[in-house]
């Protein structure tokens, strides 16, 4: 079906001069994650389905949906089943579907000559139909009447197909005579008898009408009619085409009434008369309530302005009092809700969602005041609904006894639909944690089986729960910090700094191994998402950092991180660091983290023992300055604590950069080289090489040490002349001093000053 | 060939200024539907406007597409004929944000098969062409690109628009490869609901204004004469009231004034189109006799008189009827 009346007749366009409303309504939902965002609280636990489009959605125009694109494809289904019914068991459904879906008008109107008795055959593509064999008189009526229907498509169907053809979007030149088509059409619904057919053809005519006729045809033809014909669905295609005769006239205050009509009857055309109503003026809305036969009818309207002009709570209180037991309050209702967690929402950086927190306010919405006073009153058709709303709103405050005591009250009227069940302890839990200074032994017992649930249960499909969980492992992780119980505060959520204490990682570690846990151990330790052997491995990357080699060999052997391989070779050491050119390169001995650290303290051994001192030193100098940022080599501190993929020092967490980044091992290895060197080759390099050290350092200390630089021009930082430079000019005849000129621009340049 | 076109209008332009005739004044039309009525009419008439910068079409990719397509293209109606007519096209950035590289030179005979069906529909023919995009450094390489293509396909002349900040930034976001552009000399503050005026506000064109000499291409200016409301709730803009003037709500008892360009929600209330709740507040913009004779002298300061004609943005009885029938004359005049 068309889009019954699309706003393209709106001559005004807001587009490049102008910004578009989207946008900023788009903006100010705030960070997304799921289409809902941060929420707790599902519709789909409230509200009937039919409605779904309608619900708080975060971002989409329609929730669940995104847009709709069914126009031309909304009846194809319910057209195939009507017609199947009609005509009777023995029609083959895809036969049916065949003919409406797909048939040309042309075969459609030489089947139709067939069955006249005008020609002897049919079309290749009917010939084996089982339709034709014999045909009953309803198959004559339904062919007869799909060739007018095949006629109307021309005018009645968007060619979506080519988008950028002009023909297809202006008021387009019809193959068809509409004239002749409608006289043949009125002369069909003047004949029949059958009530089915005669409603179809009252469609066709009111449709053909609008589009081709004064808008005042469609709606005479439908109005003298209207009475005769079952509410049904194609009673209600026809009221919306009336309803866009009616617009074309201006005449909004009826248009729409019926858009009203349409919303309410058929499911299938919510969408459409939702962006067909619109009220221009005042006067309009008040006509159009004035129209109305009944309460029931103004509550439709007012569920409309609701959920199509966001004013949900201006329009609960009206249906409130025109029928407290409404049923739809409860959209309304959940959109209200769904919106004001909005509020309660900001964004979680560590966690890269978002989240909702409880906030302390004393300021009372009007959607408060009215969900509590109609929580009270307990006069609504679901109270157990406004008593769980209430309560939330309650608790969203701070209010977490008041909230309780409204969740104490649901319970008692709760129905057994999962969904509900699952909602209402959900709220509750949360509401004993926000409710609870003290994360003590007590209340530990009290949630851990809410928590299991919450944790690892499962749940009715649409249940909202992520954000609870996210919410919950967040608050009790503080409180157990601010309790100084710190294993449990960094099961809850990770978080660097209980790194920061070697104590702390022991403790973890004890804990992990511990045989004999609680029920409320078992349960945080499964929450924590690191192992030993993560912690065994960051203890070593410690121990090497700090020349501790044998300790860290200790740690590493037998946890799987000894064994991974690293990228290049981490003794090498260049004028010019090249991580790539360093990996690329063919390597005889692979190294691990556990068989360089090895390899390493051999070295170190016979530099104490003076054995090929020059030579040693400069190896293990080299090792150093590749395990940290900067060498080629970093893969060797990359695990699940330190982190991985540094892009540059920034991206290291604060608290670990100082070690990935210090140089100091390095430049100590590097003075025992130049203390061992005997030529002016073996000098010149080490010169160079603490120069390195030197200018990585003077970066730590200077510019990676305040974030605010990070996306600022390192450009624009001084050179420096770097001691290493200084005491390397005496050894300007050295083969090495020629290649680091050629190399190093820096250099260069200094040696020319 | 381009060199010399340039160097055609930049004489003309020079010639024009030398004898201290009258620059050239039109007007953008954005409206869906092509209709003059008769205030329209008048106006084109008493400021002898011979040319209209009409927008065909917006080219826009919507997320739910793989590919673009346009958006409500205009009706024309016999009302045009007697104008040089300028098409203009309106491409969202987003259009070029996903498009593929590969896919630009099939954009570009879509536009241009468009536009020609469109000139068919009323047997008109165009010479030039406009296009309007706000594109931005992400954007700039294939927006350029689509220029390009679309000179491969026509030699006619191309324009297009150039935001402020695209002129400040010029380094960042490139220069168009077109004949001409058009500097839109509005929308230059954020839409946040504050007290000044987002369509033109002396200080925030101040900062944009020293960049504009340098800019290397052949420039007219684009003047506001359009106003528009924002609704503010709970402090935030959360709607753009286009077309919207005060009278619409001086006399409507549901609004309360709360000073000379906002108005509070007494009553939750429709009004021309728009649903207001309680409380929201209206802030209206729009751009005065004044502010129009002031921008023409930032742009005579600030543009060593290369601009070559003046194009109001739009032609709309709504917008006309607020200023003085001599307004338009009257800017040329202070204009040199």
């Amino acid at each position: 079906m068309k889009k019954i009346f699309s706003k393209k007749y709106l001559t005004t366009l807001i587009s490049s001069f102008t910004v578009g409303t989207g946008i900023i309504l788009a903006c100010a939902g705030g960070d997304w994650d799921d289409e809902y965002g941060t929420s707790n609280f599902a519709p789909e636990a409230f509200v009937d389905s039919s409605y779904r489009p309608f619900f708080y959605s975060g971002y989409n125009f329609y929730y669940g949906i995104g847009y709709d694109m069914q126009h031309d494809s909304r009846f194809n289904g319910s057209n195939v089943d009507d017609w199947s019914l009609y005509l009777g068991k023995e029609a083959p459904a895809t036969e049916v579907e065949f003919l409406l879906k797909t048939a040309s008008a042309s075969s459609i109107d030489s089947a139709n000559r067939f069955l006249a008795g005008k020609v002897k055959t049919l079309p290749a593509a009917l010939q084996a139909f089982r339709l034709f064999k014999n045909a009953s008189k309803q198959t004559t009526a339904f062919i007869n009447y799909l060739s007018l229907a095949k006629a109307c498509e021309d005018f009645a169907t968007n060619n979506f197909e080519y988008a950028w053809d002009y023909d297809s979007k202006k008021s387009k030149t019809l193959t068809v005579n509409t004239k002749q088509v409608n006289e043949v059409l009125g002369k069909e619904y003047n004949q029949t008898k059958d009530p089915f057919l005669k409603q179809r053809y009252w469609f066709q005519l009111v449709r053909s009408y609008f589009y081709n006729e004064p808008p005042q045809t469609a709606i005479d033809f439908f109005e003298r009619n209207q009475q005769s014909f079952p509410k049904n669905e194609l009673y209600y295609r026809t009221i919306a085409y009336t309803a866009g005769a009616y617009y074309k006239l201006k005449n909004y205050s009826k248009a729409n009434y019926y858009y009203s009509k349409v919303y309410d009857g058929c499911n299938a055309l919510k969408t459409v008369a939702h962006y067909s109503f619109h009220p221009q003026e005042e006067n309009d809305w008040k006509a159009t309530l004035a129209l109305c036969a009944n309460n029931e009818e103004k509550i439709t309207l007012w569920q409309m302005l609701g959920v199509f002009y966001s004013d949900e709570t201006r329009a609960m209180k009206e249906i409130y009092a025109l029928n407290p037991r409404s049923e739809k309050l409860n959209l309304l209702l959940t959109r209200a809700i769904n919106k004001e967690e909005v509020r309660f929402s900001g964004w979680e950086p560590y966690m890269g969602d978002s989240k909702f927190s409880i906030k302390k306010d004393t300021l009372k919405s009007d959607l408060y005041t009215l969900s509590t006073r109609i929580a009270q009153a307990g006069n609504t058709s679901e109270p157990w609904m406004w008593y769980m709303a209430a309560g939330y709103l309650d608790m969203l405050t701070g209010n977490t006894q008041k909230a309780a005591a409204s969740y104490k009250l649901a319970e008692k009227k709760l129905p057994k639909e999962q969904l509900a069940q699952a909602q209402l302890r959900l709220l509750k839990l949360i509401n004993t944690i926000a409710g609870t200074p003290k994360a003590d032994s007590k209340f530990e017992k009290q949630v851990l089986t809410d928590l299991e649930w919450i944790t690892n249960g499962t749940f009715p499909p649409d249940f909202r729960r992520n954000t609870a969980l996210s919410w919950i492992r967040e608050t009790l992780s503080k409180r157990y910090k601010a309790q100084k119980e710190l294993i449990k505060a960094v099961c809850f959520r990770d978080y660097n700094e209980f790194y920061a204490s070697n104590n702390n990682v022991e403790a973890m570690k004890s804990f992990l191994n511990k045989a004999d846990k609680t029920p409320y151990e078992l349960y945080y330790a499964k929450l924590y998402a690191l192992t030993t052997y993560d912690l065994l491995e960051y203890q070593a990357v410690n121990l090497a950092m700090e020349d501790k080699l044998e300790e860290a060999i200790k740690k590493l052997e037998g946890i799987p991180a000894a064994e991974h391989v690293l990228p290049g070779n981490p003794f090498n050491g260049r004028l010019q660091d090249c991580h790539d050119c360093d990996h690329e390169a063919a390597q005889k001995i692979k190294y691990t983290k556990l068989s360089l650290l090895k390899k390493m303290k051999d070295m170190e051994d016979k530099i104490k023992t003076g054995t090929e001192a020059y030579s040693n030193a400069m190896l293990v100098a080299n090792a150093f300055y590749n395990i940290t940022h900067y060498g080629n080599a970093r893969a060797f501190y990359e695990g699940r604590i330190l982190g991985e993929f540094h892009y540059s020092p920034f991206s290291i967490d604060s608290l670990f950069r100082g070690m990935l980044t210090d140089m100091k091992m390095a430049t100590k290895y590097y003075t025992l080289a130049l203390a061992a060197a005997k030529t002016d080759e073996q000098k010149a390099k080490c010169h160079f090489m603490l120069a390195k050290c030197e200018r990585n350092q003077w970066y730590n200390q200077t510019f990676y040490n305040n974030s605010s630089n990070e996306y600022g021009d390192l450009q624009g930082q001084a050179f420096l002349p770097w001691n290493g430079f200084k005491s390397l000019k005496q050894y300007s005849n050295t083969q090495f001093y020629k290649e680091a000129i050629k190399e190093c621009g820096y250099f260069k340049s200094f040696t020319e000053k | 060939m381009k060199i010399v076109r340039w160097s055609l209008l930049l004489l003309t332009t020079l010639v024009a200024a030398c004898r201290h005739q009258p620059k050239p004044l039109s007007f953008y039309y954005w409206k869906t539907q092509f209709t003059l009525n008769d205030y329209e009419r008048s106006v084109l008439k008493n400021n002898g406007v011979k040319s209209l910068y009409v927008r065909y079409f917006d080219v826009d990719l919507k997320p739910e597409d793989n590919q673009p397509s346009p958006v409500s293209p205009v009706h024309l109606d016999t009302a045009m004929q007697g104008y040089r007519i300028i098409p203009v096209v309106f491409i969202r950035n987003r259009t070029f944000e996903r498009l593929q590289p590969a896919d630009i030179p099939t954009l570009a005979q879509h536009v241009f098969a468009l536009v020609a069906q469109i000139n068919q529909s009323q047997h008109i023919a165009t010479t030039e062409i406009q296009f309007d995009c706000d594109w931005t450094e992400r954007t700039r390489d294939k927006f350029f690109q689509f220029i390009q293509q679309y000179r491969a396909i026509t030699s006619q002349t191309i324009s297009s628009t150039i935001r402020l900040h695209q002129i400040k930034y010029k380094d960042k976001t490139g220069v168009p490869p077109v004949d001409y552009g058009v500097l839109m000399y509005y929308n230059m503050g954020a839409i946040s609901g504050d007290n000044t005026n987002s369509i033109y506000e002396r200080s925030v064109a101040s900062r944009y204004n020293t960049y504009i000499k340098t800019y290397p291409l052949p420039m007219d200016v684009a003047l506001p004469i359009f106003s528009w409301g924002q609704t503010i709730r709970n402090g935030k803009v959360v709607e753009l009231l286009n077309k919207t003037n005060i009278t619409q709500f001086e006399n409507d008892s549901n609004f309360t004034r709360l000073n000379k360009t906002r108005f509070i929600t007494k009553h939750a209330c429709f009004n021309g189109g728009y649903y207001f709740k309680e409380k929201d507040e209206i802030k209206l913009e729009q751009v005065s006799a004044d502010d129009l004779l002031d921008i023409t002298t930032q742009i005579n300061q600030n543009t060593n008189h290369r601009i070559g004609k003046l194009i109001f943005y739009d032609l709309d009885s709504t917008n006309l009827v607020q200023y003085e029938k001599d307004i338009f004359k009257k800017v040329l005049n202070h204009f040199n």
